[in-house]
């Protein structure tokens, strides 16, 4: 018998679970090879060793404990055992729900802590400072051609040298009290258009009668001079679209209240050689807002 | 009690649990529950986890036994309730970093050492059963498995081969194997053993 047939034999011949041949060839080999007599005595120590070590008694509540845990638990149980029992997990959710507690908590005084009035004034005031100073900045800028928003074309790139200036309308508090109706001295066009339902409350405010407009148009389209009829051609085209509001400011101005989805509509009209606009750039619709409505000023030159 | 007068009270313990006698399984714990809370502790080191996965093992035992079909089978399928459960905790313990701060000197306060031997050779004795635990802790999972089953839980062959699912000459040649290795990470300390 080789002593690796020998030593495989070990765990059976322990435990008597080996027939009677095999035995008697192990004990055989113990007699001529004392190497594996002190392996098996090695390994029999160990496992008798193992198998006298003692048993670990068990907690005297063991049994009612299965009990408890057999009986239908309430989630309030449940809770007060998972904050009975050890372990780093229900540290950790602990910790985390008194950190959502305190945000919130944190978050609900910050929104009542009132902001005093002085403290209101001297961010407005500080805010304005800083805006100037901006402006300041964007002045010097602007002069030593330095360009703020790289990419963006700059303002004055749009407006033409020939355009004249916009006409400035200051913003005035409309009066309820006072009603001026429009006296009309342009020359009637045949159409109905200046009892159109169009024609409400946004327009009503310019007359010729008043100087200064409660609205402050924003587009000028001036129709330089050409022969008369051409000019009144381009207005009676303008007038009965039924696309916008039109109205007439003083014996050369009209008022348009043009919604903004109809304003390439108007260009096609207005877009001529003939024809200036204040903004420049306004000749592209790309550039025009998309609210809801645009007011513009038709000039005869 | 011998094991076939052990083995026919339990079959009788499990028939009349099944009749609704519900002090029937109380019996079953008592007679297994040394045992399997000692299996636990070989699992999870500490005291209050190997109780409460003991628990949990009679616990699913209460709830599954209606199902049992073969019913002198029982400690076996008791063992592989057993099993499934110590596995399943061990790697969740595991996976939390649980075994990290566990020391086998937490252990020595529950093992009682029998005999009258003076405090000297009881604090050997106890130093080489720390030291032979943690030779267990530090093998294979499968080896360990079949020590703890054969040499601790002392279950016959073919209870291991039936609880772990492998034939009986698997067993016989694992536990060889298993056994061997034990003898070779204990050969050092044999002059204490």
């Amino acid at each position: 018998m080789r002593c690796q047939d020998c030593q495989e034999l070990f765990s059976l011949y322990l435990d008597g679970e080996i027939d009677q041949i095999s035995r008697s060839r192990v004990d055989s080999h113990f007699d001529i090879c004392p190497l594996c007599k002190m392996e098996w005595q090695a390994f029999k120590n160990s496992i008798e060793f193992l198998r006298d070590m003692p048993m670990a008694s068990v907690p005297p509540d063991f049994l009612a404990g299965i009990h408890q845990k057999l009986e239908p638990r309430t989630s309030w149980q449940k809770v007060k055992e998972f904050f009975a029992r050890k372990g780093s997990r229900k540290w950790a959710l602990s910790t985390a729900f008194a950190m959502l507690v305190i945000g919130f908590a944190t978050a609900s005084l910050i929104q009542l802590i009132p902001v005093s009035q002085t403290d209101r004034v001297a961010e407005n005031s500080l805010g304005t400072e800083q805006s100037s100073l901006l402006l300041a900045e964007n002045e010097g800028g602007k002069g030593s051609q330095q360009d703020f928003y790289p990419g963006v074309p700059l303002l004055s790139q749009y407006e033409g040298k020939d355009s004249p200036p916009m006409q400035q309308f200051a913003m005035i508090p409309r009066s309820k009290t006072e009603q001026h109706i429009p006296v009309v001295d342009f020359v009637s066009t045949g159409s109905d258009h200046t009892s159109s339902p169009y024609l409400d409350t946004p327009l009503t405010s310019f007359s010729s009668q008043r100087q200064t407009p409660a609205i402050k148009p924003d587009l000028q389209i001036t129709i330089h001079s050409a022969p008369r009829a051409e000019q009144m051609a381009i207005v009676q085209q303008i007038v009965q679209s039924p696309l916008w509001r039109s109205k007439l400011y003083n014996h050369n101005t009209l008022l348009l209240s043009v919604p903004a989805g109809s304003f390439d509509q108007l260009l096609q009209i207005c877009c001529s050689e003939k024809t200036s606009f204040s903004p420049e750039y306004a000749r592209n619709s790309h550039y025009i807002s998309l609210k809801r409505f645009i007011t513009v000023a038709i000039k005869l030159d | 009690m011998n094991n076939g007068e052990l083995k026919t009270e339990i079959e009788q313990l499990v028939q009349d649990f099944l009749d609704g006698d519900a002090q029937a399984f109380n019996r079953l714990v008592m007679l297994h529950q040394t045992k399997i809370y000692n299996l636990a502790l070989n699992y999870v080191k500490s005291q209050e986890e190997a109780k409460d996965l003991a628990q949990d093992i009679f616990v699913t035992v209460y709830r599954a036994l209606p199902k049992l079909r073969e019913k002198e089978k029982f400690t076996s399928w008791l063992y592989q309730i057993a099993i499934n459960h110590c596995r399943n905790r061990y790697k969740k313990l595991r996976r939390r970093g649980y075994f990290n701060n566990i020391s086998l000197d937490d252990e020595e306060s529950f093992l009682q050492i029998p005999g009258d031997e003076g405090p000297e050779k009881l604090l050997q004795r106890k130093n080489t059963i720390n030291l032979v635990r943690s030779t267990i802790d530090s093998m294979p999972e499968a080896e360990k498995e079949i020590i703890l089953l054969r040499d601790i839980q002392e279950l016959a062959y073919e209870e291991i081969s039936a609880i772990l699912d492998i034939p009986l000459g698997t067993v016989k040649s694992k536990l060889n194997r298993a056994r061997t290795s034990l003898k070779d990470r204990l050969k050092k300390f044999y002059q204490d053993l």
